[in-house]
């Protein structure tokens, strides 16, 4: 009986471990996997309109690391390593409708707005596509141009893209789209990022609602019909204040329900990209000289200057703490992401390769204004204020997960285990617990320890009484750019109803030490030759790591803490330019960047 | 006709003939004939060489404008931007009139540029089919082979924590463990922490050099499997790394690289359909060598006969 057992057990055991192999790159301390959640083809129609023909199978390509035709017949690819993951994210008002006009075969080019597209005469062509818009905002779904079977059949085409070029462990796709809310310009657009490919037949666009939270309960909706998705906002930049104002879409202050719908439904926000950063700016916050950087002020499309208040995410994460103080709720308590916002299916992330966004608009040096030429010689140079000068090589989403799948990948952003980079390849690691041992750093399983006795980026960390937590944060450099400078902890924290934040050092490059009363590091003297754009070899680290406790914890405040790393300073797009040029950097414009990485905040609840 | 008109006619050609005045008149005569024909002829030029400007025009220098500026174009500012394109059209025209563009390097290099683009597009290309697809992939199947894939483990030795410290004890270690003085089933107790992990599996070169850079990912292939190594640089610090298997390359199926191969089959293609021109050409634009240089000239003359001119 027992060697039949055994016998038995041979035969069966192995057929138990078959079933729970550990897949080859699946690892439980977490991977920082990089990617592209926001790019456009010609099936978006002013990608269409800037002359862009690649597919959604092109931008899947670019990612993949191969060289794509820019419209201006330039090849383009990613001179970095491939991408891990890349979403397509055409706009859904129009999809794939301004091809279809093109194309003689199809019903929709003997419309009268047809004419105007297939035009060789650009401004006919412009002029077209601008009645097509106006067009399908005033009637609807009632316009002619709104034509659902061919947005159907474009988004069929979106979702086999997709399909044909996932590849689990390896290359992950999602599908997704673009909602695209501007009312009066004021960008609060969002791009929605399915968990799988089972979609709706029509993704919800802004023509059946402006807004965003119309978008938000059909995401509920779908959901309930296992369609998972979350909608990631961007450019808050340019929203003109709306992005994060203080009261719901019809005016009436927010309450917890508007908190949960929105937490539901938009766990992340797209923090850095081409148009701009929005983390913070200047004028919100004069204390953080860092604050500067790769700003863009205009509302979508005109000389309009944005409004800075509910535009930008850490003063939200300050509101957020009023709202969770005051009510209980908090409506901004989101992870952070970056993408590019590429119109030429593929994102120019690279400084020294750049070719910015809008296809024929600005695909040279000249035509964005970098270096002298007949379209700009008259005014003594560029004009800093032009747009393309102020758009940037910006970004990447990273996100830890335990491997390269869509289930993996997509449930990370869920739980807001995310964080962006200006378009380099910066790892960052950040924890924070309660109980975290002072020599924690030099535990050799100090990652699933951390885990373990802590939370990671996108979490709560709830206090217990007085107890001080610490942070953990390790940083490593992305060795196809510059070196790390240094790391730096942003709190934001609550007293007396009123919030405030706080830029610490936390740790510093070349064996410098923080100065504990001005928290800062001392200079590194890490400089960039502008002739040449080398930059210094010899300063900066590769990787930087530090156990840290805030000199100012109070047990009793709301606060939030986020990483931000910063890079020694390297050339930017528009010095590139320039040095190809041989001629000089265009003025009024910084001349160096210093890339950086953002994390997702962890939240400091105090015991109640 | 009588005698007295004859007399009379005759009397008169010689007052008329014999006169300067006469003379005078008629080359005035031919003067404004010649003139007036090149009067005309000048008109004619000048209404040839008037900058016609359109609406067409007005717009392209609105939507150049609104392309690379969000500031709004006022009417000032437009006419100041028509009157510099006129300007340069103009200089343009006088600067063909005057054969400015002959022979110029630069002109010449847009102009071949453009004719190449032009010589591509007029071949057309189809679709392969798959059996074509499939013989041409058979023909190059070098080309398609996935990338090394590498398993190891590896012990890290920091240069931000240990300095200078690195590379000592990391031969250090690297001596103890050929001596047995430790036990190298602790490895993992070893060294530092490692962003990316102490352990690897089937991880591609590229990966490995998009994470310790292209030397150390290049060291990784020669190493003996299933012993530790001597400490190996990389971006971060040394490492001594165990191979746990020989690293492996393996053939790309059809079915991986089918897209791939459409691209490569029709640029194949476009580079022959630009050969075929260039022959064409050759035919059409023969040279010959008219200097004086000896050694020059039988090279050229050999050219001419391989007839391969690129």
């Amino acid at each position: 009986m027992r060697i039949k057992l055994i016998v038995l057990l041979i035969i069966i055991l192995p057929l138990f471990s078959l079933g729970s192999e550990v897949p080859i790159h699946f690892n439980a301390d977490r991977n920082a996997y990089f990617g592209d959640l926001h790019v456009h083809t010609r099936n978006s129609s002013d990608a269409y309109i800037f002359n862009v023909r690649a597919t959604p199978d092109d931008a899947y390509r670019y990612s993949k690391g191969e060289t794509i035709q820019h419209t201006l017949g330039t090849p383009i690819r990613l001179h970095g390593p491939p991408l891990d993951f890349t979403a397509v994210t055409d706009h859904a008002e129009l999809l794939g409708v301004l091809p279809a006009m093109a194309d003689p075969n199809n019903k929709m080019s003997k419309l009268s707005f047809a004419k105007g597209i297939q035009s060789q005469d650009r401004k006919k062509v412009v002029a077209a596509f601008l009645s097509i818009i106006k067009d399908s905002r005033q009637k609807g779904n009632s316009s002619e141009v709104r034509n659902l079977n061919v947005i159907g059949s474009a988004w069929q085409e979106t979702i086999e893209s997709a399909e044909r070029h996932n590849l689990p462990g390896t290359f992950t796709t999602f599908v997704g789209y673009e909602y695209s809310s501007a009312p009066d310009n004021q960008n609060l657009h969002r791009n929605v990022i399915f968990r799988t490919a089972n979609v709706p037949d029509i993704p919800f666009s802004s023509i059946e609602s402006n807004n965003p939270e119309d978008l938000w309960k059909w995401l509920d909706k779908i959901r309930a019909n296992d369609m998972d998705a979350l909608a990631i906002p961007h450019n808050s930049n340019v929203s003109n204040g709306l992005m994060f104002q203080r009261t719901d879409w019809s005016g009436r202050p927010l309450d917890a329900k508007y908190a949960q719908l929105r937490m539901r439904n938009e766990p992340l926000v797209e923090v850095t990209q081409v148009k701009g950063t929005s983390e913070t700016h200047p004028l919100l916050s004069p204390n953080d000289e860092w604050a500067s950087f790769e700003l863009y002020d205009n509302l979508i499309a005109t000389s309009q200057v944005t409004k800075k208040s509910g535009g930008f995410v850490r003063e939200a994460y300050k509101f957020g703490l009023e709202y969770q103080n005051r009510s209980g709720f908090n409506p901004f308590k989101f992870g952070l992401i970056g993408s590019t916002d590429s119109h030429n299916a593929g994102g120019a992330i690279e400084e020294k390769y750049y070719f910015s966004k809008a296809g024929s608009l600005d695909g040279t040096a000249e035509l964005r204004g970098s270096v002298p030429s007949s379209l700009n010689k008259r005014f003594g140079g560029a004009d800093a204020t032009d747009t393309f000068l102020q758009w940037g090589a910006s970004g990447l989403t990273g996100i830890w997960a335990e491997e390269n799948t869509r289930e993996s990948l997509f449930v990370a952003m869920k739980r807001k285990e995310t964080f962006a980079t200006s378009g380099t390849r910066i790892r960052v690691r950040f924890f924070a617990g309660l109980s975290f041992a002072d020599d924690m750093l030099n535990d050799p399983h100090l990652i699933s320890m951390a885990y373990k006795t802590g939370v990671p980026m996108g979490s709560d960390l709830n206090g217990k009484g007085q107890r001080q937590p610490s942070f953990i944060v390790w940083a490593t450099q992305d060795i196809n750019s510059a070196k790390l400078q240094r790391i730096q902890i942003i709190k934001g924290w609550l007293k007396d109803g009123k919030s405030y934040e706080k830029v610490y050092d936390v740790a510093c490059s070349d064996g410098l030490a923080v100065d504990s009363n001005t928290h800062r590091c001392p200079d590194n003297n890490a400089s960039v030759n502008l002739n040449d754009c080398s930059f210094s070899a010899n300063s900066g680290a590769s990787e930087l790591k530090t156990h840290w406790r805030d000199p100012d914890f109070n047990a009793h405040q709301h606060a939030f803490y986020y990483v931000r790393v910063l890079e020694n300073p390297t050339c930017r797009w528009s010095t590139w330019d320039a040095v190809k040029n041989n001629t000089k950097p265009v003025s009024g414009i910084e001349k160096t960047i210093q890339e950086r990485a953002w994390t997702s905040p962890i939240w400091y609840m105090p015991q109640v | 006709m009588d005698v007295s008109h004859m007399v009379y006619a005759a009397s008169m050609k010689k007052l008329l003939y014999g006169t300067p005045i006469f003379w005078f008149l008629l080359s005035g005569f031919f003067l404004f004939i010649i003139d007036k024909y090149l009067s005309d002829q000048i008109i004619e030029n000048i209404e040839h060489s008037t900058i016609e400007i359109t609406d067409g025009d007005i717009q392209r220098i609105k939507d150049q404008w609104a392309a690379r500026s969000a500031v709004v174009l006022s009417d000032h500012l437009l006419l100041e931007l028509l009157k510099e394109d006129i300007q340069e059209t103009r200089m343009y025209k006088e600067a063909l009139s005057l054969g400015l563009d002959q022979d110029d390097v630069i002109i010449k290099r847009r102009l071949i540029q453009k004719l190449r683009f032009i010589s591509e597009d007029l071949a057309t290309f189809e679709k392969p089919d798959k059996i074509v697809l499939q013989n041409f992939f058979n023909k190059n199947k070098e080309n398609y082979i996935h990338a090394m894939r590498v398993s190891f483990k590896h012990i890290y030795f920091s240069f931000e924590t240990r300095g200078k410290e690195a590379k000592i004890e990391a031969s250090k270690l690297y001596s103890d463990f050929t001596k047995n003085i430790y036990s190298s089933d602790n490895w993992q107790t070893f060294g530092d922490p490692f962003m990316f992990g102490r352990s690897f599996n089937q991880t591609s070169s590229e990966q490995l050099s998009a994470k310790f850079g292209s030397d150390f990912s290049n060291k990784l292939v020669h190493l003996k499997k299933q012993y530790w190594s001597k400490p190996i640089l990389s971006n971060y610090g040394y490492h001594l790394v165990w191979l746990k298997q020989l690293p492996t390359s393996s053939e790309l199926t059809f079915a991986q690289v089918e897209h791939q191969l459409i691209e490569d089959y029709q640029a194949k293609q476009k580079q022959q359909a630009f050969q075929e021109y260039m022959q064409y050409l050759e035919k059409k634009y023969p040279f010959t060598f008219i200097g004086e240089n000896q050694n020059i000239s039988s090279a050229i003359k050999s050219l001419a006969t391989e007839k391969n001119i690129q």
